[in-house]
């Protein structure tokens, strides 16, 4: 039973998080003008990590380094995303 | 030697029997997997939300007319509460949704009609009674690699520079002088993406409706047994320019927007007596929004939105005899064509961490026209035709999940139309106070 919950929350959060983090990676290369592997770099995970921060942002922007704040963007308020 | 092969048997049939169970137990674990999967994928909703509190106080100063109801004050408290979610039910569809309320506090008793609660551009936005409506429900669809179908009710109201306020990211797609009302509709968006910008282009189509709902298939008749048009076509073109790392500032944010609303129809929305037809107008509106983020590394934000309108107007909305007494839309009387415009700027400043102050100058023109349907505060503070308004906020994001903000703003208004936004009349000479506090959750 442990198994099944376990593997059942890690697709729910792999589904979730692939999409955050694509969403994250693409922002951060064309506000930032980072490389792919600079924004794989910054695409730190966890609760406090940059990809759960972006993806919860409600302020505005979030501070990812010296060289790269990033711009919100809310998908559900831009039509055609 | 005996001895060993029985051992060695015993241990073949352990593995045998041992691979067997694990097979089974593996296949029962991919079968439930697979179900969860299944509702993962199909069904799996996002939910966050926001509940708002906010206390608005107001005084309007009437300078021609010194009668007590002309020279009014009040305050209320009100609450505002919006469910967000969002589901990706396949690789190329995402839904949007949101549903909203809005309410006085304890408004146990209350004086005169309540809102219409079915009011299109604004459900979940007049405050009610704690019903919950939807205030946005929409897909988008990709397809043929950058195109995406959008269709639904669309996230059309709080456009710019209302995040301003909030210091939060853009929160609806259409500048907000443009028009700010709920639109169901259909759009077609093409992105195109370069290095430090993006580019897209939405044609939109949200056509005014007007069943009946006495009769729907036979439709709306004016008291000469004419029949009216039900549909009134609204197309809009949206170009939505982003660059990012400038010379001189962190970003912009450019919005062009045209909107042709072809003869729209008031007489059932008013329902008055008439004996000269009934009233449509056509118009057309040119918007333009431009903001700026840090600029020259000042931590400050710029806003300028520019909105020029054409109207024609026809017939008469309501009448006495053959006398036309109420017609004419944004203009002076039936049958004119009017021209008028809209111009706000705004600046915000970081003056600490996580703390803002920012400044908007409103300026609508006697003939431009305004759509703020989905206020939230108590006096329209960018909705009022022929009027001038300065306004002066205070943002903090105390952590994040609360958010508080304070403003005041004063609004003069020099001419008022006698019908909401038919027939202009005489001069008038309003000043109108207000200051408000915001608390915002976010969840």
């Amino acid at each position: 039973m442990k198994w099944v919950a376990l593997a059942g929350f890690l697709v729910i959060g792999a589904n979730v998080r692939a999409d955050a983090k694509k969403s994250f990676l693409k922002a951060v290369k064309l506000q930032c003008s980072k490389t792919d592997k600079q924004a794989k770099e910054l695409a730190t995970g966890g609760r406090t990590g940059n990809v759960v921060k972006y993806r919860l942002c409600n302020k505005g922007k979030i501070k990812l380094d010296d060289t790269c704040r990033l711009k919100c963007v809310d998908n559900s308020s831009s039509i055609g995303d | 030697m005996k001895k060993s092969f029985i051992n060695l048997t015993i241990l073949f049939i352990t593995l045998a029997f041992s691979t067997n169970a694990s097979q089974e137990r593996f296949e029962e674990i991919e079968k439930r997997l697979a179900e969860i999967e299944v509702k993962t994928y199909s069904s799996f909703l996002n939910f966050s939300g926001e509940l708002e509190t906010r206390y608005d106080n107001f005084t309007r100063e009437d300078k021609d007319d010194s009668a007590a109801s002309k020279n009014v004050s009040n305050s209320y408290f009100s609450n505002f509460f919006r469910l967000n979610l969002d589901a990706k039910p396949h690789r190329d569809v995402q839904f949007y949704g949101r549903l909203s309320m809005a309410k006085y506090w304890n408004d146990f008793y209350a004086y005169g009609n309540r809102p219409v609660t079915a009011l299109s551009g604004s459900t979940g936005r007049n405050k009610t009674n704690g019903e919950v409506y939807v205030e946005r429900a929409f897909i988008n669809w990709s397809f043929a690699k950058s195109y995406i179908l959008s269709i639904g009710r669309l996230p059309t109201i709080d456009g710019g520079p209302k995040h301003l306020h909030l210091s939060s990211s853009e929160l609806g797609s259409y500048p907000l002088a443009s028009f700010s009302a709920i639109f169901d509709g259909m759009a077609l968006t093409k992105e195109f993406t370069g290095n430090g910008w993006n580019l897209k282009t939405r044609a939109i189509y949200t056509p005014f409706q007007t069943p009946n709902f006495s009769s729907t298939l036979e439709g709306v008749r004016n008291s000469d047994g004419a029949k009216l048009d039900s549909k009134s076509d609204v197309f809009v073109l949206n170009i939505d320019l982003k660059k990012y790392q400038m010379s001189f500032a962190e970003s912009s944010s450019t919005i062009l927007q045209i909107m042709r609303v072809n003869n729209l129809d008031f007489y059932t929305v008013n329902n008055g007596t008439t004996a000269l037809g009934n009233n449509t107008a056509s118009f057309t509106t040119l918007s333009f929004y431009n903001e700026f983020t840090n600029v020259l590394d000042t931590n400050t934000d710029l806003y300028l939105t520019y909105k020029y309108s054409w109207t024609k107007s026809k017939g008469c909305l309501i009448g006495s005899g053959t006398t036309c007494t109420t017609g004419g839309f944004y203009s002076n009387g039936p049958e004119k064509s009017t021209t008028g415009y809209n111009l706000w700027l705004g600046a915000k400043n970081e003056i600490f961490e996580e703390n803002y102050i920012g400044f908007e100058y409103i300026y609508n023109d006697t003939y431009g026209t305004t759509s703020n349907s989905a206020k939230a505060e108590i006096a329209n503070l960018y909705g009022v035709t022929a009027s001038k308004t300065a306004h002066i906020f205070y943002t903090n994001h105390i952590n994040s999940a609360l958010s508080l903000i304070v403003g005041a703003y004063q609004q003069k208004t020099w001419r008022t139309f006698t019908g909401g936004v038919f027939t202009l009349g005489s001069p008038a000479n309003l000043k109108t106070n207000v200051t408000y506090s915001r608390f915002i959750a976010h969840f």
